[in-house]
């Protein structure tokens, strides 16, 4: 086993080289079946007429150009005779029938033709008794072969060419050649002809490659496209189809190119109601020469399954006259589900969240009744009972009363964010600057008992509900003076326009926020202080969150320790 | 009226926890008066037409009003005092828990002739029941029902 391997190993390099300079070679040669069935046939039969026409033409030279009536036997060997020119065109004929039968395969009947219209430029320049422009046939011809694609028909005309020059250059120089060179030795000249005719073919082969390739990529890209891709003729018929077209419509893939679209892909609307008759926008663009477009429309399938497709028909042009249409389209089954999918969620958060506010909002509110029997009755014992059922008595009330009271508290705030959910009103205009004066009038005994200086820039006019946006100034500015150092509280509100956004923000010089509890200090009742530092139950915060999410904005916070802190939040831009 | 006349007033409540609340702060307040109770709609009406049991006994000078009642709520006892010419002069407060925004104004709608918040804290609640009785009492002049 390893034996082989070395050996392998060494000659590697050598075959690889050898092999790839074959393979590049054989590359490089057009291959006769590249061509669709249909699209040869057509060519095949131009180039067949092409044949039977030489035929004629070499059968009338005698007529036409009025040569010798002689009807005996050697004339069909004697030059300018009406018979001989006949007796020429056989050999064109015989190709010709060669050509015409469908039995054989391609190569074999390219092959006819080209041996068949070689023939025909030889005995032309015979006819024209050697002129050498009468050998410009012969590349015209070379050029006409090129449409068969396929190298086999060109290496036999070249051979062909070498052998019949050869062997007529030896029996008659004088029919093939003109010049005492050549009548010396004509097999060299044979083999001149041949190399001319070889370098003609060569020509042919380097063009159609070229477009070859350009044609190999489009279709490449067509056949690896994911998107299903099919065009129309002007009618509506199919012109081509690319396979993820086939495979989404669930066709055989046999005939498909030609029919019109409606045998292939049944258009109707979203809901599956069909559009009037000729109705699809897809056939309209074969009308309007408009590009059309449909998301979500409905491609009937062969087996009457259908998929949802987002398709583009866009048309073509051919010298400013509209000659069809391309139309790709995509499968959006998946897409669709997931939207559906995540339509379903959203709605089930968006329902699971006003249940949740609901619920926070009726047990609050139904919390608040008992919760009065409880601090009304501690608070009436207080008031008869203070002092007369000893001191641990007095102090059990003080803790009941002050427990019923922080509860009240807490009951009341979360009802005030459960409201921002269930209570908000419609959003208006609102203008931020009257809204901050407004706050600014609430917040008047913190301002002066602080010390406090406001200040703002220029605010700007949102769509907002100007009841939760007040009150998150409130809350905001509230918190700014509340939390302040030993130096009175300087707090300034301003604003920035952020692309479809304002961020407006609120900077003071208090005590600032350690950045770690920047996301903390947003979630209902979290505290940072204790209660006797700072009063509070921790809810302004979450308040605020809630009323800017509410208005599709964000908030947050930046801040050091002892610097101050910056509330910032956005809110959509008027457009 | 003068402050030492006897008041009477009628007390629609369910919950005894409130009625005797009520009591308390009324007592508290010192205002000079006689508190009859029903416990529900029906039998405020019943009171307040003197009807059954309650043949004979006096038209209240004031009428405070709990919202959330059994049998007949006082919403709809409210609309039938004020459409009844007899009663439509009875000064009603309605004292109640709820702060809903569409229940204030229903009971305005309904002409009441005040709607109070029963505060949580009872020192609060304390004062607002002897501001309703001194406001009431002292400083509105009422008219003279027919019963008296």
């Amino acid at each position: 086993m390893r034996e082989p391997e070395k050996q392998m190993g060494n000659a590697k390099p050598k075959r690889f080289m050898l092999s790839s300079t074959v393979n590049y070679v054989l590359h490089l040669l057009p291959a006769g079946g590249s061509l669709p069935e249909d699209v040869w046939r057509k060519r095949h039969r131009f180039l067949l007429t092409l044949t039977w026409v030489h035929v004629a033409i070499i059968a009338l030279v005698g007529l036409v150009f009025g040569y010798r009536w002689d009807l005996s036997f050697a004339a069909w060997f004697t030059d300018g005779t009406v018979l001989h020119t006949i007796g020429e065109s056989l050999p064109v004929a015989l190709f010709a029938g060669m050509a015409a039968y469908s039995g054989a395969s391609r190569a074999f009947r390219a092959t006819a033709v080209g041996f068949g219209l070689m023939s025909a430029s030889a005995i032309l320049v015979h006819l024209s008794g050697g002129y050498i422009e009468l050998h410009f046939h012969f590349f015209v011809m070379i050029a006409f072969l090129a449409l068969y694609q396929d190298w086999i028909p060109y290496l036999l005309a070249i051979v062909y060419v070498a052998i019949h020059h050869g062997v007529i250059g030896v029996l008659w120089p004088e029919a093939v050649f003109n010049h005492a060179a050549a009548f010396n030795a004509p097999w060299t000249w044979a083999g001149i002809h041949a190399f001319f005719v070889l370098w003609a073919s060569v020509a042919s082969v380097i063009a159609w490659r070229f477009n070859e390739t350009a044609f190999a990529r489009t279709k490449l890209i067509l056949e690896s496209a994911g998107d299903g891709i099919y065009g129309l003729d002007e009618k509506g018929k199919v012109t081509f189809i690319n396979p993820a077209a086939i495979k989404m419509l669930g066709l055989d893939g046999g005939k498909i190119v030609g029919k019109p679209m409606e045998q292939i892909v049944h258009h109707t609307r979203k809901d599956g109601a069909a559009f009037p008759a000729g109705g699809s926008p897809i056939l309209t663009t074969l009308g309007d020469g408009v590009s059309h477009q449909g998301t979500e429309e409905l491609f009937l399938r062969m087996d009457c399954t259908s998929i949802p497709v987002d398709y583009l028909s866009t048309p073509i042009f051919e010298r400013g006259e509209l000659i069809g249409a391309v139309v790709s389209f995509r499968d959006v089954t998946e897409r669709q589900q997931a939207e559906h999918a995540l339509a379903d969620k959203a709605r089930e958060l968006a329902r699971s969240n006003t249940e949740l506010e609901q619920f926070a909002y009726v047990a609050s509110h139904d919390l608040q009744e008992p919760l009065r029997m409880v601090s009304s009755y501690t608070q009436l014992l207080a008031r008869r009972y203070k002092g007369k059922l000893g001191s641990d008595a007095d102090e059990f009330i003080g803790y009941a009363v002050d427990g019923a009271t922080r509860m009240q508290t807490l009951i009341q705030d979360l009802l005030a964010y459960s409201r921002v959910g269930t209570k908000g009103r419609d959003f208006e205009s609102t203008d931020c600057e009257g809204l901050l004066d407004l706050v600014l009038g609430d917040l008047k005994v913190a301002i002066k008992e602080s010390g406090a200086v406001v200040t703002h820039d220029p605010l700007p006019t949102v769509t907002a509900d100007g009841t939760q946006l007040g009150q998150l100034l409130q809350n905001l500015i509230g918190n700014a003076i509340k939390f302040r150092n030993q130096e009175p509280p300087l707090v300034h509100v301003s604003s920035k326009r952020n692309g479809k956004e304002w961020i407006l923000s609120v900077r003071d010089n208090g005590i600032g926020i350690d950045p770690q509890y920047a996301e903390r200090i947003f979630v209902i009742f979290q505290r940072l202080h204790k209660r006797e530092e700072y009063q509070g139950t921790g809810i302004g915060l979450a308040v605020c969150k809630k009323i800017v999410e509410r208005h599709g904005g964000r908030i947050w916070v930046e801040s050091n320790s002892d610097k101050g802190a910056t509330f910032y939040f956005t809110l959509p831009a008027q457009s | 009226m003068t402050n030492n006349k006897q008041v009477e007033i009628l007390l629609v409540e369910d919950n005894p926890g409130d009625v005797r609340l009520t009591m308390e702060a009324l007592k508290e307040g010192k205002l000079l008066n006689r508190v009859s109770l029903a416990e529900d709609g029906v039998e405020a009406l019943a009171f307040l037409h003197q009807e059954g049991k309650y043949a004979g006994r006096p038209r209240p000078d004031l009428i405070l009003l709990d919202l959330n009642l059994p049998k007949k709520d006082g919403r709809e006892v409210l609309a039938e005092i004020k459409e009844d010419p007899e009663l439509r002069h009875i000064p009603v407060v309605v004292l109640t828990t709820s702060t809903a925004e569409h229940d204030v104004l229903k009971t305005y709608d309904l002409h009441a002739n005040c709607y109070i918040n029963k505060p949580v804290d009872f020192e609060q609640f304390l004062k607002v029941v002897k501001s309703v009785g001194d406001f009431w009492f002292s400083v509105v002049i009422l008219p003279c029902g027919k019963t008296r």
